[in-house]
């Protein structure tokens, strides 16, 4: 009966999700309310995110939190040795580099159609061809 | 668990077309470009594909494309909601500009 619950409670989440976007890029569309129209789409994403994160589903174990303090100390490490290099003014310009994550979104998609076809022998024919399709278009997206 | 039969399926697929084009039909192109950067961070919502991708892994392969997958999901959606608040700074009014000429801001109605 729980799992009944919080499966309708996900969602529930994610059609709120999705107002919340539509609302959020209809506020985008005028100069008076754009700036607020962000923050709706914010919200959405948020609740999402904290609401998949939540689901004992989407866990296996602990691997989301072990891999993000994994990624959290290595990520450190790496800034460290940045630091380290700009300080002895090997490095000048890194601090100016600007993340460039508009492709990202397409890196993941190819991600995910890959963990996908990894476990392949469960899915139909037509599940793999969409996901070789996904694939392909995320590669394409990431490397532009 | 609500199952969709395939007809189903393509009804949401027009109405949310339509939904989109009528929310962005009538954007003044001033706005094109914080639109686009918008829609790129609502993209990021792949980030929730991807924890699911990575929960089910069972491989260490699998587990380590999934967390990859998170990563750049997480950085599309923190990414474009950033730079899309930075464009969207410049249509703030200041409080200058408002003692200075209320007509500015009528004209952006």
């Amino acid at each position: 009966m729980a799992g009944e619950y919080i499966g309708m409670a996900i969602q529930v989440s994610y059609y709120a999700a999705a107002f919340l976007f539509i609302i959020g890029l209809k506020r985008m569309s005028s100069p008076l309310t754009a700036a607020s129209g962000i923050k709706w789409a914010g919200v959405g994403m948020l609740v999402a995110t904290a609401i998949t994160y939540a689901n004992p589903a989407t866990q296996d174990g602990l691997l989301i939190p072990q891999c993000l303090a994994d990624h959290h100390r290595n990520f450190h490490r790496w800034r460290g040795g940045l630091v380290d290099r700009q300080k002895s003014g090997h490095d000048r310009h890194a601090a100016d580099d600007r993340p460039c994550t508009t492709a990202w979104g397409g890196g993941s998609a190819a991600a995910i159609s890959a963990v996908e076809l990894l476990g392949s022998a469960e899915h139909a024919s037509v599940f793999m061809i969409l996901a070789v399709l996904g694939g392909f278009i995320g590669s394409v997206s990431f490397s532009g | 668990m609500i199952e969709l039969s395939a007809f189903a399926a393509l009804y949401i697929f027009m109405l949310a077309a339509f939904t989109g084009y009528e929310v962005i039909a009538k954007v003044p192109a001033i706005l094109h470009t914080p639109l686009m950067s918008g829609s790129n961070f609502v993209h990021g919502i792949v980030l929730v594909g991807a924890m699911v991708a990575l929960g089910s892994a069972e491989s260490v392969v699998g587990q380590t494309i999934g967390f990859i997958a998170v990563i750049l999901g997480a950085g599309n959606a923190v990414g474009g909601y950033v730079v899309t608040e930075r464009m969207l700074e410049m249509f703030r009014p200041s409080a200058r500009d408002k003692q200075s000429d209320p007509a500015t801001t009528e004209d952006a109605r």
